[in-house]
């Protein structure tokens, strides 16, 4: 085995008997899940596909959003993967909308795997789609540190949950692509204070692209349409 | 990180039942019998709380090798490149805003401490 070997002797204990050997193994905890990961992102690649995973509290609107989208870009063959600790309904309401979806319901489990992933693929029709979208569970702490083998990922942000919100969760908002404020038309009603946003996000997740938008009118869509396309045409399998 | 902790007890288990299988297989590559001791490297960003780990390895080592051994948890702090002083620094806010000590600016290109790796086992 090339990647242990013995490192020295513990020196935790005066009697020989009771000293272990030190073994080095320097191996990703999450080792696995990241082989399954590229596994997947090599596999979308090959099939041409924009897959973005969305990350949210619950109640962010991560099922309006994807509706939106489902909805208003239906030149874009889709497909939709959707984790849920437990119920269906968020699955049916993107099927009402004609998109394919395979539902995920993790028993209780905080985050999707790509191996989850992996097997929901699986169930899918792949063949002829342009966008694999994937709903992740409603959590902002436990699903950032899983690679899905998404081309890149989105976490939500609505109004109405207060302006803190990336310095209270900044090791999910740091491993954003694109973050979307969501529900915009209600941000006067709810008192959202929009630079002090901005300015978090600034601070904490620079490398992020930002967008506004209301997912349940649709303003603001149009921007973050755009950088799919972009995203999708880097990805694009040459014809021929 | 406090925020972490109310949601973070599951995904702790399923973290230190990874931990317990690689040290497990590191031992049994290696003919050894019993695990005293499993070393591994958290970055503070990396979404996982020390605390709750620690405790979630006393329940997902039982039965199993490693079912007396020890958890030594090192935490490595977040280091943040910045790309117009092209210079590495250690952020120590706890909320992860990393501003550049010399230009102030923030920076989002993360050198570590968002990693999560078992080190060395300590078999006999």
């Amino acid at each position: 085995m090339t990647d242990r070997r013995t490192i020295g002797i513990s020196v935790l204990s005066d009697r020989d008997e009771e000293r272990g050997r030190l073994l080095e193994v320097e191996k990703g905890v999450l080792a696995r899940n990241q082989e399954i990961a590229t596994d997947n992102r090599a596999r979308f690649a090959r099939a041409g596909l924009g897959v973005v995973n969305v990350l949210s509290s619950p109640g962010s609107g991560k099922t309006t959003f994807l509706a939106r989208l489902l909805s208003d870009r239906s030149d874009l063959p889709a497909a939709v993967i959707v984790g849920d600790l437990a119920t269906d309904n968020d699955a049916e309401r993107l099927r009402e909308g004609g998109a394919e979806v395979v539902q995920i319901t993790t028993g209780g489990v905080c985050h999707l795997e790509a191996a989850m992933v992996a097997g929901a693929a699986d169930r899918l029709e792949l063949d002829g789609k342009r966008l694999l979208l994937i709903e992740n569970v409603g959590n902002l702490v436990c699903p950032a540190a899983y690679d899905l083998g998404e081309g890149f990922r989105v976490v939500l942000v609505s109004v109405t949950e207060g302006e803190d919100k990336p310095l209270k969760y900044p090791g999910m908002f740091k491993t954003a692509d694109v973050v979307v404020i969501n529900k915009m038309d209600i941000a006067e009603a709810a008192g959202f204070d929009r630079p002090a946003l901005r300015a978090n996000l600034a601070a904490v997740c620079p490398q992020a692209t930002v967008f506004e938008v209301s997912a349940r009118t649709g303003a603001g869509m149009p921007a973050f349409y755009a950088h799919l396309d972009e995203h999708l045409a880097q990805r694009a399998v040459p014809l021929g | 990180m406090p925020d972490g902790r109310a949601v973070g007890s599951m995904h702790e288990l399923s973290i230190a039942r990874s931990v317990v299988d690689l040290a497990v297989r590191a031992a049994t590559d290696d003919a050894s019998e019993r695990i005293l001791r499993v070393g591994v490297r958290v970055g503070a960003f990396a979404g996982v709380d020390a605390g709750a780990l620690d405790a979630a390895f006393s329940v997902a080592r039982l039965g199993t090798a490693a079912e007396a051994a020890a958890l030594e948890i090192s935490t490595v702090p977040l280091v943040c490149h910045c790309h117009d002083c092209d210079v590495d620094f250690d952020v120590d806010d706890r909320h992860g805003v990393a501003r550049c000590p010399r230009c102030g600016v923030p920076s989002g290109d993360i050198r570590s401490g968002m990693e999560l790796e078992v080190t060395f086992v300590e078999v006999m």
